[in-house]
């Protein structure tokens, strides 16, 4: 008699609903994004080019826009949304925090920082070395190198505890923000400069960015999903966790290097964006409940399409001059989530 | 099975956390398959250390603490998960999870990384779930249950992992008398009839009665350590309990102290 109770205890149909939709909308998003700009392109014809394109041939004006203007940019928006969100879901599990965002460590501190001493002292002897790599290699290397240190510092012993982590992170990410505020008031000229590219955009998108991205995602993204029992164990806190077989120090090793990387990856390429990787998680989570059969490939799917969206109002609000879309994560992001929490249940 | 010993045996075992006074000061304990054994002494004694130190969550500083003749700090988390499950004493479960979806985590250490849920596991977790009565609230959040349905949930879970060990930290501690008597029937009918060796903290000593062997502890020293009619024994509870302990004729003795009935 309950026999199927347990098989699908849960609104199995529901459930399908939901990913489907999700797919959906994801797919919508992006079609509309390369569409939608100062020339527009039926949705027709965007896929028609972007058909063209994978065969190989890319024929007048149309397809140029879509292949080398507008398909990188909403693609890099996709990747860099999906890491985001995929980090977040990561390291909400891990802390057992729902603050926790994929710049808990002193990601996003590291890249402001590396990125602002990239642009404004590139030109000296002292900063030659780290100009050397570029904007963004110096944004991926400075926040990369900001996580190692919080752990160096948080290790004792074999161990990692937790809350030294998050407090080594916490504190190095604020010593480099201020860094970063002191290296932009040492030049006025290039503060704005600066500034924009903390707060985040896709303007100079390329499909090499893309494809950095992208890669790191094709392993991350899976080895996600693999994890969604583990994310789930650590929800019964670390002791039952550890009695069901997870070895937890192991696994919380390897999430944070994965995070650390895609992160730093995302924001050498788009600057810091803000808001997609701490609320992403929560909305799904409200949609579908906290296990992550679902919230990890959802949080993908999710994170990709609410990117891509905000670039889009970025772009187009006040065209021809853009908003930084950090600015719109935020300014449009929070206000949906806490309707979406208001009309929720909590997580 | 090979010819390694059924049991779970401490030999010497000393702990202490970090820098803290020592909690276990040279504990000898075995449990044997098939047997049911009770953990009893006052707070404080070291009852919960030694569930960790046994099940392989805190190593010992010294002494040997060893399952089927394999030190336990040997067996990898997934190794050891698939030979023991633990029922803690406050399970903390994520309230939006099905008691379905609890349970189902006692099949993790049997599945592979990337596999999905196999129609074994299916099988597995229905009968866990049907065993302890759990089945009739399979798709409801736990967070939606009673105290005595949570720790069924949690009894089902443990034995999804299908274990051959099994630890329970004050499993009757929030239950009303109803389910005392169902939990302690489980543990009976698990180590008398599926053969595990069941080792369970306990507060009350009149539970402890009907266990096949108790061990008392007594500042992380074992105090006393044999069938129920020994350990219960007025002079050395009153000892170790630092207070005025009398047992009334049995069988099986009952125990009250001298402001009690």
């Amino acid at each position: 008699m309950p026999r199927q109770a347990v098989r699908a205890p849960d609104g199995a149909a529901r459930r399908w609903a939901v990913r489907g939709g999700s797919l959906a909308a994801l797919a919508a998003v992006l079609v509309a994004a390369v569409a939608v700009g100062s020339v527009p392109i039926a949705p027709g014809e965007v896929l028609d080019a972007l058909v063209r394109g994978v065969r190989g041939r890319v024929e007048g004006t149309r397809d140029v826009i879509v292949w080398q203007v507008r398909a990188p940019r909403v693609a890099l928006a996709a990747v860099v949304g999906a890491a985001l969100a995929l980090a977040g879901t990561a390291y909400q599990a891990v802390f057992r925090n729902p603050l926790a965002d994929p710049y808990l460590l002193g990601a996003a501190s590291g890249a402001g920082f590396g990125a602002a001493v990239a642009m404004v002292y590139g030109g000296t002897a002292g900063a030659a070395g780290l100009a050397a790599l570029g904007v963004p290699g110096a944004a991926f290397v400075v926040a990369f190198a900001t996580v190692v240190a919080a752990v160096l510092m948080a290790r004792q012993g074999g161990r990692l505890p937790i809350v030294s982590l998050v407090l080594a992170g916490v504190v190095l990410g604020s010593s480099l923000s201020a860094a970063t505020s002191f290296v932009m008031l040492t030049d006025r000229e290039r503060t704005a400069g600066v500034l924009a590219w903390l707060l985040g955009s896709f303007s100079f998108a390329e499909w090499r960015d893309v494809a950095v991205v992208a890669a790191l995602l094709a392993v991350a993204g899976p080895a996600g999903f693999a994890a969604r029992r583990a994310f789930d164990l650590l929800l019964l806190g670390e002791a039952s966790a550890r009695r069901l077989g997870l070895p937890v120090e192991r696994f919380v090793w390897a999430v944070v290097g994965a995070a650390t990387l895609l992160t730093s990856a995302a924001v050498a390429v788009a600057g810091v964006i803000g808001f997609v990787g701490l609320v992403v998680p929560h909305a799904v989570r409200l949609a579908v409940g906290p296990e992550h059969r679902d919230l990890v490939p959802l949080s993908l799917a999710w994170g990709a399409a609410f990117l891509v969206a905000a670039d889009l109002l970025a772009r187009t609000v006040i065209a021809p001059v853009e908003v930084p879309v950090g600015i719109v994560t935020a300014l449009v992001g929070g206000p949906f989530f806490l309707i979406l929490l208001r009309r929720g249940r909590p997580t | 099975m090979t010819d390694a010993p059924a049991r779970l045996a401490l030999e010497g075992v000393h702990f202490r956390y970090d820098a803290g006074a020592e909690v276990l000061r040279g504990v000898d304990l075995t449990l044997a398959a098939g047997e049911l054994v009770g953990l009893i002494g006052p707070n404080g004694a070291g009852k919960s250390t030694l569930l960790d130190v046994a099940s392989g969550l805190a190593r010992p500083t010294a002494g040997r603490a060893t399952l089927e003749g394999r030190p336990l700090a040997r067996y990898g988390r997934r190794a050891l998960a698939r030979r023991m499950a633990v029922v803690p004493q406050r399970p903390d479960l994520p309230a939006a999870f099905t008691a379905r979806s609890v349970v189902a985590m006692g099949r993790t250490p049997h599945q592979g990384f990337f596999a999905s849920e196999r129609p074994h596991d299916v099988e597995v977790v229905e009968a866990a779930m049907r065993r302890t009565d759990a089945l009739r609230f399979a798709g409801t959040p736990v967070g939606a249950l009673s105290g005595g349905e949570r720790q069924r949930v949690v009894l089902a879970r443990a034995l999804a992992q299908e274990p051959a060990w099994l630890l329970l930290d004050e499993p009757t501690a929030h239950l009303d008398l109803r389910y005392q008597a169902d939990l302690l029937g489980h543990a009976a009918t698990l180590a008398h009839t599926d053969g595990l060796g069941v080792l369970a903290v306990l507060h009350d000593l009149n539970q402890a009665a009907r266990f096949d062997r108790l061990v008392l502890l007594d500042r992380g020293r074992v105090a006393g350590d044999g069938p129920p009619e020994a350990v219960l024994e007025a002079s050395l509870l009153s000892r170790v309990y630092r207070t005025s302990v009398r047992v009334l004729p049995g069988p099986p003795p009952l125990v009250t102290t001298d402001g009690g009935a």
